[in-house]
């Protein structure tokens, strides 16, 4: 005896509660979010895992206003937390080629690895401040700490490249 | 005057941005229409009825390097979260350490699975599938070897009503169950995958394809569902599944 097929379940509401709305918001923000997250993490494949932990807390979160902004945020404290966690895979992953930075010059790619070398708040610190350009306030309240912390964190980051670099 | 590092910092890292190209996975809960071709991957019948115990889910997200595509520690859209946790109990003991590789929280009728593997140096790659349903705790267990794996079909079935499914499919990143547009997808992880099947799949033919992280398909085989089941009355926590029921 046969049965019937179960009949075509409806799409996506259903399965992830995700409406039309936010899947846009999705595809839309994706690449930028990833892209901050690779430069939080040091690492792609954690870059997509973080980009997607924080859309997922998006799309849970309720009165979020600026989207952007909360992705943002929420990525870079993903990546401090996720530093803090995993120092043996970070550890790791330095040594797996990464992907080849096409037409860069030796003098840019110092700093990279100098970068991966950064406790994950400092390094945090850093990709806010020089690739967002956000204020020690705006890093604050993204990472949870106060101007003052944001402003050591900045500092000893700095140090530490020149050092490395000298 | 800005500082030479400064300016470094600003320059390369806008720089190492764009560098990097990343699409989503997937739009968020969508489905897929496919049809099967051939892949190549193995599956191992649950025999429902052991008692065993599952181990509580860590709730923490650890990242590590993403399985088959998805992301570890990330709910998918199919509601399957990756964790590596290690020191879970596992099933079967003969493994030296354990951990979560995928798991599915209670969901639309359907019980949670929890999909923990095991290495072992000898008898290749352990996975189990544990869950618990209509108050049981059901298994699905099989220890491997690397390399290329053969389809099996493993036929027969247990004595209850419901059919725990561990899908042994190498390379794949996820596989579709079912056919045309009620097409079931689920994710694979580390080449496994586990899922519970639905009324409508029972005591029938179901199409089950593996697909690649870009959607190419690996390979499609044909399960010939058990016989002797019931072919109705799914048990289990929450609303028996008919026709019209969403699918996990």
């Amino acid at each position: 005896m046969s049965t019937h097929p179960p009949a075509p379940a409806p799409s996506r509401e259903l399965r992830s509660g995700v409406d039309l709305d936010e899947d846009r918001l999705y595809r839309s923000l994706w690449p930028e979010i990833a892209r901050l997250a690779y430069l939080l993490s040091g690492s792609e494949t954690v870059a997509e895992d973080l980009a997607q932990e924080a859309f997922i807390g998006l799309f849970r979160a309720q009165n979020v206003g600026d989207a952007r902004a909360y992705l943002r945020r929420s990525v870079a404290n993903l990546a401090t937390n996720a530093g803090k966690r995993s120092r043996r895979e970070h550890a790791y992953l330095r040594t797996v080629p990464q992907r080849s930075y096409v037409g860069s010059d030796a003098e840019s790619d110092d700093l990279w690895p100098l970068l991966d070398r950064l406790p994950s708040r400092q390094r945090a610190v850093i990709v806010l401040r020089y690739y967002l350009d956000w204020s020690e306030a705006e890093i604050a309240r993204a990472l949870n700490c106060r101007p003052g912390t944001v402003k050591a964190h900045a500092s000893r980051a700095l140090n530490r490249l020149r050092k490395e670099l000298s | 005057m800005t500082d030479i590092l400064e300016d470094r910092l600003r320059a390369d890292l806008v720089r190492r941005a764009a560098s990097f190209t990343s699409h989503p996975p997937r739009h968020f809960g969508t489905r897929l229409d496919e049809d099967v071709t051939r892949p190549r991957f193995r599956r191992r019948r649950a025999t429902i009825g052991a008692a065993l115990v599952v181990g509580a889910l860590a709730a923490t997200a650890v990242p590590a390097a993403a399985a088959a595509g998805f992301a570890p520690g990330v709910a998918d859209a199919f509601g399957w979260t990756h964790r590596t946790t290690p020191g879970l109990p596992l099933i079967p003991a003969d493994d030296a350490t354990g951990h979560v590789v995928m798991s599915l929280p209670a969901s639309q009728g359907l019980p949670a699975i929890a999909l923990l593997a095991a290495k072992t140096t000898t008898r290749g790659d352990c996975y189990t599938a544990v869950s618990q349903l209509a108050g049981k705790t059901w298994k699905a267990g099989s220890c491997g070897v690397s390399g290329v794996r053969t389809l099996t079909d493993g036929g027969g079935g247990g004595t209850g009503q419901a059919v725990l499914e561990l899908i042994e499919a190498p390379g794949a990143a996820y596989i579709t169950v079912g056919d045309g547009p009620g097409a079931r997808r689920v994710p694979v992880a580390d080449g496994v995958t586990a899922l519970w099947l639905v009324k409508g799949e029972l005591n029938r033919q179901v199409s089950v394809t593996s697909f690649d992280q870009k959607g190419v398909k690996l390979q499609s085989i044909s399960i010939d569902e058990i016989t002797g089941l019931p072919k109705t009355n799914w048990t289990g926590p929450g609303a028996p599944y008919t026709s019209s029921s969403p699918q996990p």
